[in-house]
């Protein structure tokens, strides 16, 4: 299994250098509706 | 404005690896990493950004929830390409696909596009099916950096 430990050393050359990904507020659609953010 | 090339440049060195990060069903992210590169969709001739993938989470969630993000890097230089994944694979028809064939050529393609080589194509094929791997199509919708 993956540890943070070695998640982490993996860029322990770089800075610990990562990609960071977030969700954005999303779209929902209806048949009543154009497109509203939730 | 930060283009699909720019973004795929980053990584020329290092045969397009990429980070993508897909939905999983409760909300939650998942990312893994890919070769991914730049051709022309083989139906529409668009540029799309693609890679293979047998990844069973990453199909999973990609056939459920198409929307995905990939984040090619150089040091600190960074480019982000979104979109929706269009799966073509032995499990994944389109109408595009003819045969075993065409995903065979398209498979290499890919390889290529990533900037990958390699001196015993038969077996690259080979494996390919064996392991029932899949060709991941991105029209980028977003296209973005810091820099």
């Amino acid at each position: 299994m993956t540890t943070l430990d070695d998640a982490v050393a993996l860029a322990s050359d770089d800075s610990g250098l990562a990609v960071v990904s977030t969700l954005r507020a999303y779209v929902f659609r209806t048949p009543f509706s154009e497109g509203k953010t939730r | 404005m930060t283009t699909l090339d720019d973004a795929v440049a980053l990584a020329s060195d290092e045969s397009g690896l990429a980070v993508v990060s897909t939905l999983r069903a409760d909300g939650t992210i998942q990312a893994s990493l890919v070769n991914a590169g730049k051709l022309p969709h083989p139906a529409t001739g668009t540029e799309a950004l693609a890679f293979v993938t047998y990844g069973r989470v990453k199909l999973a969630n990609l056939r459920a929830r198409p929307q995905l993000a990939v984040t090619f890097r150089k040091g600190w230089q960074w480019a982000t390409v979104e979109g929706r994944a269009e799966l073509a694979g032995p499990d994944d028809p389109q109408p595009w696909l003819a045969d075993a064939e065409q995903l065979r050529l398209l498979l290499r393609e890919v390889f290529t596009a990533a900037g990958g080589t390699h001196d015993d194509w038969d077996t690259y094929d080979r494996v390919m099916a064996e392991q029932r791997r899949t060709v991941v199509l991105v029209a980028p919708t977003r296209v973005y950096s810091n820099g």
